[in-house]
């Protein structure tokens, strides 16, 4: 049938082939429905009764009109059909394109009044059965695909549309109507519903393998010693990369890998390998990334050609880190690209080996690796995705372009360096083919333990001292003007001293610097007899206006603090201080001098309320 | 004094430069100008904090220790680590650059971060002209590392870094 030309649609053949028929039953039988005898018209020559008034007249009309619609009907490229219906009466006509539709003569259709039953495939009877009961209560049309089968067993579909004649009582006559071979369409339909039905299989299981492959990427990228922005960005097809971020105490395990194919077998490709690693890595701590990729390339071989009979094989790099630089790795991935802060320039480092899960020991070719990094250096981990980005005439991006990148970038934060190889790819490349992914990784060099202060400036975090002062707002308090010191020009170190209520209030003010040592160390030493004189509970040291405490005066009060603290007991009093939260540099002297002198300064342990 | 502050060619870098006769009343004086420097550069006021007490203890030391007259400071702040790099250069008796490596050396070292720095405010209540309690309340109170380099036979620069949070538009 390909040979044939196009035919017109099918609607338009159906329109037309019923309205012929019912053209040419009003001209067979002007006088409405015919009965039997009129309307069986068949090549035995049982021609229709002529009318008594006009027996030549009408009988020259019905032979002409015999012949044009015999010359119609057996030209029209589908099947005509007649069925008389009604008591006893089984008379069919067929016309001869059923032969060439279903392999049977036009004879044996007519001589075998339910062969078109018998040929009717058996899963479409119900549908005729139903169908044709709906078509007698309703009167039609008939309309619907079914199956036959051929003489020759082949599955035919046809499209039919018939119609029903009744009588003047309203009883079933006649049902005629027109057969189409839809096989080809039919065939066609199938093939777009499949296609239809294969894409958005491909497109759900597109979605599910991107939310695989995004679902797993680290989240957390703090890692002692490093600063690290990563990100992927994957196809429409997902490409299957990979890559990950495994912290430890002063160091991490890295990876970076790309899982040959697309689709959802790359996703569940790269699943194996992320939870492969994962569990390898966390339960041999101790292990060298060869060792790791050695265990991983077993399972993932066991898993991917044993079990699930594919043939994906994963481009792999995994890196141990440590706090102190060093860099350890394994495995074949696309070159590792140091940036080095010392000369600016980038290295390219080899990752030699072979490809995970492809063969199954690579024991071999498989060898750690090392370098060190230095405080600044750039480690960028990148996908193929990246350097085989290609433009519209046909040039990939490269290695040297991402260099360049790095190297215009290369003081940015690392995010903003990701992001800008990024975007340089997407500008290359009008159409993203593969996933990217980029990982930016700054050596910020070694935490060291001491790093953090012993004594945090933030208030509250470590001890809490006084907000207020027991003299604030308080106009009974007792002036002492042998515990005042006078600021000036040298001496920016100011002092009043007061007392209520058994408390010696001092109150510092302006710069505790060298040149004020002096003068603290007199105040202090005046204020520890007055103390003692007056049998003081306590001292309460308001250093809330001091703007700063030099090392000299710092000393100071660590002697004065001593000093009481080898006070007789029942004499000694007690040390408070008073601090401003808002002057973050005072929170952690004061922690360090109570933390000097425990028995002596009052101080809540402890998380405190303050800003 | 004389009196130096640039920034280098990269547009990002906060550098400071600034050589001085060792005078004590300077010290001050350079403190306050180096936090109003910064002041703005910093999100973290308590790293800002930090820096002060580090490059006020630094330089009396760099200038009690002097021996030829002149002391120099350098901060560097790189925005896009956010490391401040304090660094002082003075030439120093033999006698005095050993103490200083000695006290580095002691410090770097201790298992006890603690107990070392509780060990040092004792033992300067028994020898208070020693440098260590500033290079003590470097380490432990503002935590800063500490280290030196020798710069020609006797100078000594000595090095302070610690990591303060910069604001983001200053690196971006």
């Amino acid at each position: 049938m390909s040979a044939r030309e196009p035919e017109p649609p099918l609607d338009a053949r159906l329109e037309e082939a019923m309205a012929f028929l019912t053209s040419m039953g009003q001209a067979l039988f002007p006088g409405g429905v015919p009965t039997l005898a009129q309307a069986t018209w068949s090549e035995r020559g049982a021609g229709a009764p002529s009318t008594p008034e006009e027996p030549r007249t009408a009988e020259a009309r019905l032979r002409a009109a015999e012949a044009k619609f015999r010359t119609l009907v057996e030209q029209i490229p589908a099947v005509v059909f007649f069925a008389v219906l009604g008591e006893g009466r089984n008379e069919i006509y067929v016309s001869p394109h059923i032969e060439q539709m279903l392999g049977f003569t036009q004879q044996e259709w007519l001589e075998a009044p339910f062969l078109w039953y018998w040929q009717l495939h058996p899963d479409d009877r119900d549908l005729w059965n139903r169908e044709f009961a709906r078509g007698i209560r309703t009167g039609g049309p008939f309309k619907g695909e079914c199956r036959f089968l051929a003489r020759d067993g082949r599955v035919v579909w046809v499209h039919g549309e018939a119609r029903l004649l009744k009588d003047e009582l309203g009883r079933p006559q006649i049902l005629q109507g027109v057969a189409f071979d839809v096989t080809e369409s039919k065939a066609a339909q199938e093939i777009l519903l499949r296609e239809a039905t294969r894409t958005a299989k491909l497109e759900e299981e597109l979605a599910i393998a991107r939310r695989v492959q995004t679902s797993i990427l680290p989240r957390e990228l703090k890692v002692e010693g490093l600063e690290i922005a990563a990100r992927m960005v994957p196809a429409d097809q997902v490409g299957g990369d990979y890559y990950d971020v495994l912290p430890f105490e002063r160091g991490a395990w890295l990876a970076i890998g790309d899982v040959s194919g697309h689709g959802l077998d790359a996703g569940l490709v790269m699943l194996m390998v992320q939870s492969a690693f994962s569990a390898i890595a966390r339960a041999r701590v101790d292990a060298t990334p060869r060792e790791v990729l050695l265990a991983l390339n077993a399972t993932l071989f066991d898993n991917v050609r044993a079990r699930l009979v594919q043939e994906d094989h994963v481009t792999l790099t995994v890196l141990l880190y440590t706090a102190d630089g060093r860099v350890t790795f394994a495995g074949a991935h696309e070159d590792l690209l140091l940036h080095r802060r010392r000369t600016g320039q980038v290295e390219r480092v080899d990752t030699p080996g072979v490809w995970v899960g492809a063969a199954e020991t690579i024991d071999r070719v498989t060898v750690n690796s090392t370098f060190t990094l230095e405080p600044g250096d750039l480690l960028v981990l990148y996908t193929d995705g990246v350097t085989e980005a290609t433009n519209v005439d046909g040039e990939q991006f490269e290695l040297p372009r991402l260099i360049e990148v790095i190297c215009q970038a290369c003081d940015q934060p690392c995010e903003v360096i990701r992001d800008r190889i990024l975007e340089a790819t997407g500008r290359w490349t009008d159409r993203q083919e593969d996933d990217l992914t980029v990982v930016v990784i700054r050596y910020t060099g070694p935490e060291e333990r001491a790093k953090e202060p012993l004594f945090p400036p933030s208030p509250g975090t470590h001890r809490r001292f006084l907000a207020a002062s027991t003299f604030d707002g308080r106009d009974d308090a007792e002036d002492l003007p042998a515990l005042t010191v006078r600021t000036d020009a040298q001496v920016r170190l100011g002092a009043r001293g007061r007392w209520r209520s058994g408390v010696l209030g001092i109150r510092l003010f302006g710069f505790g610097e060298d040149l004020g040592k002096g003068a603290l160390e007199a105040l202090l030493a005046a204020a520890h007899e007055v103390a003692l004189q007056r049998g003081a509970e306590a001292v309460e040291v308001d250093v809330r206006e001091l703007k700063f405490l030099a090392g000299a005066c710092f000393r100071a009060l660590m002697v004065w603090l001593a000093r009481v603290a080898e006070t007789p007991e029942e004499k000694r009093y007690r040390v408070r201080f008073v601090e401003n939260p808002f002057a973050r540099w005072q929170h952690p002297h004061l922690s360090a001098l109570a933390a000097f002198a425990p028995s002596v300064v009052e101080a809540v342990e402890g998380p405190g309320g303050t800003p | 004094m004389s009196q130096e502050a640039s920034q280098q060619s990269a547009p990002f870098k906060a550098f400071l430069d600034l050589t001085f006769a060792p005078s004590l009343r300077l010290v001050p004086v350079v403190r306050e100008f180096v936090t109003k420097f910064y002041a703005k550069m910093f999100v973290d006021q308590d790293g800002l904090s930090r820096l002060e007490v580090t490059a006020h203890e630094l330089l009396e030391n760099a200038v009690k220790n002097s021996t030829d007259g002149a002391t120099r400071l350098q901060i560097d702040y790189d925005p896009v680590r956010w490391i401040v790099t304090v660094r002082t250069l003075n030439y120093p008796t033999t006698d005095n650059l050993d103490i200083l490596q000695q006290n580095i050396h002691d410090l770097q070292t201790s298992s006890n971060a603690d107990a070392y720095y509780q060990q040092i405010l004792a033992r300067n209540m028994v020898a208070p002209e020693g440098s260590d309690l500033g290079l003590a309340r470097v380490w432990a109170e503002a935590g800063f590392t500490i280290r030196t380099e020798m710069e020609g036979v006797s100078g000594v620069w000595v090095i302070a870094e610690s990591r303060i949070r910069g604001r983001a538009e200053v690196a971006s």
